[in-house]
């Protein structure tokens, strides 16, 4: 059981590239947004006047320095959507697997490249539209930093909405791209998934660079399931090694309903994925999995908490990370249980395959625990290939290569195993396949 | 012309001052079938790693050459792509790895170095299921990761598997025999002397003779703290499993 003390930050008051961008979206979120959606936008700006940019002495930011990212400059990507052909998305779409698209070029939503139309049972719509959407309904822009930066910046975004009962068994392809306009400029894609009562939806969400360029993307999904609904979330970025992200999702689960969320990291320079989850009901059951392949000088932050505030509710949480040559892992766990929330069950485990001897990773979990009838427990554990295991398979004729290959996919299914839609997962070995023969040379494997 | 020629080998384990090989010398023609017989510590391991090419070993002294070419110039793959096969006495568990991915990977390998094209899936699971069927190796056995979950017998079926599937020209069977119960011994060594020809020799590491009843040696070698003291026939096999190690060591001191 710990505490963490918040430290007071004390923000330094000389302007930054925010204001300016802040100042920018002011006009579109005037002309974009509806008055919900423009209350919690001001709302967001209140909160980053106070909080600004982190910085490393504050405890969540300790092993990440977003430096690169306050420092900028960047300024609110272009509203004019950028020149993106069907041919250029259809680059990033999941061989063998038909969805429904959605696609945001450089933050903004392209209705030419995207399936709006209202399906039987889930209806889309664009924060554009007016609508009362229930954007920022999760409250995360209250707390976390960059969570109210984007929110603050926001003027574009997609809701999907399921309907009682609905089954979709097509899943949602939010595809984020990021094009050469996007150069030192920031994005702010934004997600809501309202899954209602007894439904079901999977939303798959890819960041992908057209051109290798460097710029700042802060997505922002807020997914809800009510009772016994069940939602499949995953996160895949693959974007240019100079870009950066912060995202933050952020998950509310009802009594009975499953959330399985998956974060992958595969290209980015530096990377902070915040995910947080409320378990709102008894019940409730939520699967948070990760999975990193880092190269170069990468950086990838997984910062996730999960609170239980209702008794039995079940999390499982698995993150594993594996790091070639100088890249760098972080994870943070955080379970909260509730005095009330007893009969909770919260598994965590951390694991990570450094590839080289100056890849590194730093793991810190941390349970706060008020509830005395629980089961919590957590792991972590680091290592490099099992040098048993290399000579077993190259005793068998497998060059050096292929058998760090082989065992760095083992290393990775299990956290592969809970994808549950067969073509993503295919896809995503896919991805560690390149990134092993292109980004991670076999001479950095560990002998 | 010999398949395995080991001249004088002197070895340490890298690190380490002690040698624990103090000049090996002996010589596998095609056909031939040789065991070593020692306790614990004698080194016998010692040898199968090195021959293997598994890394931490330093050679002091002395040459290998298999098949005409030296052998620890080659780096453990291409000797298993030269037909040298090590059966494990530890054979490691893979989880995540799936056995005929694995296999299928192996056996091209070594198709490959021969100048073969890779061997289609068809006649790939063909070859498995005869292979298996001769281990006792179930369908089952087969779908799962390398040796995940198997019992000790099970690990040392499937090294025998994974050596019918590779025809290894010489086969190194370190201690396969142990954790063997008396049916499992049949059926690895079935295994073992169906490979056994004219052209292939093999290299049988052993504690016990009772292995040796089953696969019958031409020549035994008794080894005792990193020197073979001894060389003959099977009889030496069953002369030391009626005298013990003791009768040996009088030969190794003198």
């Amino acid at each position: 059981m710990s505490v963490t003390a918040r430290k007071t930050s004390v923000p330094e008051p000389r302007p930054s590239w925010a204001d300016s961008a802040i100042a920018a979206a002011a006009e579109r979120q005037k002309l974009a947004l509806s008055p919900g959606a423009l209350r919690v936008a001001q709302e967001a700006k209140a909160v980053w006047a106070k909080v600004l940019f982190p910085t490393p002495g504050l405890e969540e930011w300790k092993y990440t320095n977003p430096e690169a990212i306050s420092k900028g400059p960047f300024s609110l990507a272009s509203e004019a959507p950028s020149s993106v052909s069907a041919d250029d998305v259809q680059r990033f779409e999941i061989p063998g697997l038909p969805v429904k698209r959605i696609v945001f070029v450089d933050g903004v939503l392209s209705e030419p490249l995207s399936s709006l139309s209202q399906e039987s049972g889930a209806k889309v719509s664009r924060i554009h539209s007016k609508e009362q959407l229930p954007v920022g309904a999760l409250g995360a822009h209250k707390s976390e930093p960059f969570a109210a930066l984007a929110t603050a910046l926001m003027s574009d975004g997609v809701s999907i909405s399921v309907s009682p009962g609905a089954d979709i068994a097509i899943p949602f392809h939010v595809i984020n791209i990021a094009t050469s306009a996007a150069e030192k400029s920031v994005c702010t894609p934004r997600v809501f998934v309202d899954a209602a009562i007894g439904s079901r939806v999977t939303v798959i969400e890819s960041h992908v660079t057209l051109a290798g360029c460097q710029y700042v993307t802060l997505p922002v999904t807020e997914i809800r399931a009510a009772q016994n609904a069940v939602v499949d979330h995953y996160r895949l970025q693959d974007e240019s090694l100079q870009s950066f992200q912060v995202s933050q999702t952020d998950i509310e689960i009802a009594r009975d309903a499953q959330v399985r969320a998956h974060v992958f990291s595969f290209g980015g320079k530096l990377v902070r994925n915040n995910v947080s989850v409320r378990m709102v009901g008894s019940n409730g059951n939520a699967l948070l999995n990760g999975l990193s392949l880092l190269a170069g000088s990468q950086h990838v932050d997984n910062s996730t908490s999960i609170h239980h505030v209702e008794p039995s509710s079940e999390s499982r949480e698995h993150f594993k990370g594996i790091y070639a040559d100088e890249s760098r892992g972080v994870f943070s766990g955080t379970i909260t249980v509730e005095q009330i929330a007893q009969k909770t069950n919260a598994f965590q485990s951390n694991q990570a395959l450094l590839l080289s001897p100056n890849a590194s990773i730093e793991t810190r979990p941390q349970l706060k625990i008020w509830a005395d009838d629980v089961k919590c427990t957590h792991g972590a554990t680091v290592g490099q290939l099992d040098s048993d295991a290399m000579f077993y398979l190259r005793s068998r004729g497998i060059d050096r290569e292929t058998a760090r290959n082989f065992l760095v996919h083992a290393f990775a299914s299990e956290v592969l195993s809970t994808v549950t839609v067969e073509a993503l997962r295919q896809y995503v070995e896919g991805f560690i396949s390149r990134k092993l023969d292109t980004d991670c040379q076999a001479g950095a494997a560990a002998e | 012309m010999s398949l395995l020629k080991i001249t004088d080998l002197h070895a340490r384990i890298e690190g380490d001052g002690r040698e624990i090989l103090k000049g090996i010398s002996l010589e596998i023609k095609p056909g031939e079938v040789h065991a070593i017989m020692g306790v614990n510590g004698s080194g016998k391991s010692t040898l199968a790693n090195i021959l293997g090419g598994k890394e931490g070993y330093e050679v002091t002294g002395g040459s290998i050459t298999f098949d005409g070419k030296e052998l620890l110039e080659l780096d453990p793959e291409v000797r298993a792509r030269e037909g040298l096969f090590l059966a494990f006495q530890y054979p490691v568990e893979l989880p995540g790895v799936l056995t005929t991915y694995f296999l299928r990977t192996a056996l091209n390998s070594v198709r490959e170095h021969k100048g073969l094209p890779p061997m289609s899936v068809r006649d790939f699971s063909a070859l498995v299921k005869e292979k298996a069927k001769l281990l006792e190796l179930s369908d089952e056995m087969l779908k799962r990761a390398v040796n995940e979950g198997f019992s000790g017998g099970e690990k040392k079926r499937n090294e025998v598997f994974q050596m019918a599937v590779l025809e290894p020209k010489l086969a190194i069977l370190d201690e396969t025999d142990s954790g063997l119960d008396i049916d499992a011994l049949q059926i690895v060594a079935e295994g073992v002397n169906r490979l056994r020809s004219k052209q292939n020799g093999m290299l049988v590491i052993t504690h016990y003779q009772r292995l040796l009843n089953y696969i019958v040696p031409d020549v035994v070698h008794v080894m005792i703290d990193g020197r073979i003291v001894q060389s003959g026939g099977k009889d030496l096999a069953l002369k030391l499993e009626g005298q013990g190690y003791a009768a040996f060591k009088d030969t190794a001191a003198a």
